[in-house]
């Protein structure tokens, strides 16, 4: 076991790199997955605004009760030169004046020249403008049917803060919504933690020098590949468990259930994938020091294509068609799936064909290390 | 008569149209310091890595210890020891731990190999940096790291693949006094080299190789004795006529005598003092002699007389 001995010996010596990226890969996940929790609720925006009321009526008092009760009200001074500097330091995003006669004219049916405005030429202002366009529509309607000014303006304030319960039909589960950010996340981590942890260990091996030692030695060849493949296990099996340590300390009871052991099966074979990564790229003289922007491109590349970072469904046609021959893109889908995010239903059945497409690629990419091995050799005589 | 360690018929090597072995046969006996010399692509390390199994030929046989060599006779490959033109060794391990790894790819119990690299350790003076990584040793003591991963096993068949190359004279010394005494304790050596001198200093015989071919083969004397100037003298004089270089051409094993830029230059075939004859000559006709050299041919000169080149070129 003198190769598997001293494999192992390496690995640790490399460890302190490999802690450094673990910590930030952990650090990371657990910011992602936390960000992930906020994105849960829905709240409406609320604009800064500044009012000047030339009116002094009910009506407009009461129109400046209903902005304030969804807005915001700032006060930055009348001239126009402070409510120009206020726009343009956005300490507001709207300044409404109530031109005079503002009541009169309501109850007159008129609705031009209420209002004279300045704003940011953006989508908040017309946010705001359409909510201001419903609420003297209201306004107009009761007086039409025969209220006077503030009961309308009452009403309309009424009909604005009506409200409903709203119930968001979803696949997604009640349990685990933190847990699905991180271990879809582990899919860039993982590719990247393994490349830049075992390339480097196998590598050593493979470089011609020290390859060429070890052949020419009385150590028979297949004890030498099966130490090799021992230890890419070991240490494949370390960092698994390492994050998987990680996710139970995090979010506990979780891993445990239906779910949380199917997303563990789901993470346990694509860090094989991620270990024949990792061995392909070791077959290459590559320096040791390009390992880790060959992690990088590997990593953020396949991440970025197979929606790891960003929603599938936010992803266009032809860069998920790409994506789907890549192994993250099957790894993010069942995971999608598990947690009911996507357009996919949950059934094992097809839980089991993503995870079986994943293990074609795993067998893809250990038949490429031993095809690049051995035309190495060819080549190297 | 004893089976030679090592016997190669004629190999044949190709690389698609470039013939790397041209129907190379060797043979080496045990208990020589056998040296391979040729220019860079002349075919060394091609024969060194067929010799190894490492590379496979398309024609002829190799045997190793009167068996034939194959990629999967590991008993024949726990007899052989390589050290390579390259540092082999692992930048992650000590000292210790790198000749204990490359040690125990071929010594499995424990105590023994402990002992081994100990031994190995002392042989090539690295006690003091045992626990050093290789990063932080001189270009030297690498060389010498390389030395003892290769030896450690005590190899009875040490094969050396230019291991002086980008090496310090002193280090150079240390290393060819190394390879001398391996050879006293027992083992055959195969030194590969493109350094005449080297392979002079220390090989008791040497095969000159060329495009694959071995153009000759004999201890040193017996190469040098293969080319026709056996010896070149040079002498400074002030001036000589052209009726005594006549009479100096004219001296028995004399082969060619010409004077140039104040430098009498004769060309032996052969015989004994030819200097003092020569000498004698010149005085007997009153002529004032400046410095003397008498150079013997080296083995650059064996190689630039069979194949019309320099062994540097």
């Amino acid at each position: 076991m003198q190769v598997f001995k001293t494999f192992l010996k390496i690995a640790v010596r490399k460890i302190p790199s490999v802690i450094l990226y673990f910590v930030i890969f952990a650090i990371i996940a657990i910011l992602l997955s936390s960000d992930a929790e906020q994105k849960n609720g829905f709240e409406s925006t609320k604009l800064s605004i500044s009012v000047h009321d030339l009116d002094n009526t009910t009506a407009s008092h009461e129109l400046i009760s209903f902005i304030e009760q969804n807005h915001t009200l700032v006060d930055v001074g009348e001239s126009d030169e402070q409510i120009t500097d206020a726009l343009f330091y956005h300490t507001i995003n709207y300044s409404l004046t109530i031109n005079e006669g503002f009541e009169q004219k309501l109850e007159s049916g008129e609705t031009d020249g209420l209002f004279e405005s300045v704003k940011d030429e953006d989508y908040q202002a017309v946010f705001f403008e359409g909510q201001l366009e419903q609420y003297i529509s209201a306004v107009s309607m009761y007086i039409a049917q025969g209220m006077d000014a503030k009961q309308a303006c009452n009403e309309a304030s009424l009909l604005s803060s009506i409200s409903t319960d709203v119930t968001v039909e979803s696949f997604s589960q009640d349990e685990g919504g933190y847990l699905m950010y991180f271990t879809q996340y582990l899919a860039y981590i993982f590719i990247s933690i393994m490349i830049v942890g075992l390339s480097p260990i196998l590598a050593t091996f493979n470089k011609p020098d020290i390859r060429r030692r070890i052949d020419s030695s009385s150590l028979l060849m297949s004890k030498k590949t099966l130490q090799l493949i021992l230890g890419s296990l070991v240490v494949t099996a370390i960092v698994w468990l390492a994050f998987m340590l990680l996710g139970i300390a995090l979010y506990g009871s979780e891993m445990f259930t239906k779910t949380g052991v199917l997303t563990l099966l789901n993470t346990l074979v694509y860090i094989v994938i991620s270990m024949g990564a990792a061995m392909l790229v070791a077959q290459f003289d590559i320096n040791e020091n390009t390992i880790p922007m060959v992690s990088n491109v590997f990593g953020m590349g396949m991440s970025f294509l197979c929606g790891v970072f960003v929603p599938q469904n936010l992803l266009s046609s032809l860069v998920l068609g790409i994506a789907k021959f890549l192994p993250a893109y099957w790894f993010v889908k069942a995971n999608n799936m598990l947690y009911g995010v996507g357009d996919t239903a949950f059934t094992m059945t097809k839980y089991l064909t993503y995870l079986g497409i994943e293990l074609l690629f795993a067998i893809a990419l250990f038949s490429a290390v031993m095809a690049v091995s051995r035309s190495k050799m060819q080549t190297s005589e | 008569m004893p089976a030679p360690v090592v016997k190669i018929e004629n190999l044949v090597k190709r690389y698609k149209e470039l013939i790397a072995l041209d129907h190379f046969s060797l043979e080496i006996s045990e208990g020589e310091i056998f040296g391979l010399l040729g220019p860079n692509g002349s075919g060394k390390t091609t024969t060194i890595n067929c010799l190894l199994s490492l590379l496979s030929f398309d024609k002829g046989s190799i045997e190793i210890f009167g068996e034939k060599m194959s990629p999967d006779n590991y008993k024949i490959k726990s007899k052989i020891g390589i050290i390579m033109q390259n540092v082999a060794v692992i930048n992650e391990l000590t000292v210790y731990e790198n000749i204990d790894y490359f040690c125990g790819l071929y010594i499995k119990d424990k105590a023994t190999r402990k002992q081994y690299v100990k031994e190995a350790i002392e042989f090539v003076g690295l006690e003091e940096f045992v626990k050093f990584r290789p990063k932080k040793l001189s270009g030297g003591l690498l060389r010498r790291l390389n030395i003892a991963c290769g030896i450690a096993h005590k190899p009875s068949l040490i094969i050396l693949d230019e291991p002086t190359v980008a090496v310090d004279p002193q280090s150079r010394n240390k290393i060819l006094e190394g390879i001398v005494e391996l050879n006293r304790s027992g083992a055959t050596i195969i030194y590969t080299s493109h350094y005449m001198e080297e392979v002079e200093q220390i090989c008791t015989r040497i095969a000159i190789m060329d495009k694959g071919r071995q153009i000759a083969v004999g201890t040193k004397e017996e190469l040098k004795k293969q080319i026709k100037d056996t010896e070149k003298i040079t002498i400074e004089v002030m001036d000589i006529s052209d009726e005594l270089l006549e009479e100096i051409r004219g001296l028995e094993h004399i082969g060619e005598a010409t004077f140039d830029g104040g430098e009498l230059s004769v060309k032996c075939h052969g015989g004994k003092h030819n200097l003092i004859r020569v000498l004698t000559l010149l005085q007997q006709n009153d002529i004032k002699i400046g410095r003397v050299y008498s150079k013997q041919p080296t083995l650059n000169d064996v190689f630039l007389e069979i194949t019309g080149k320099e062994l540097r070129d």
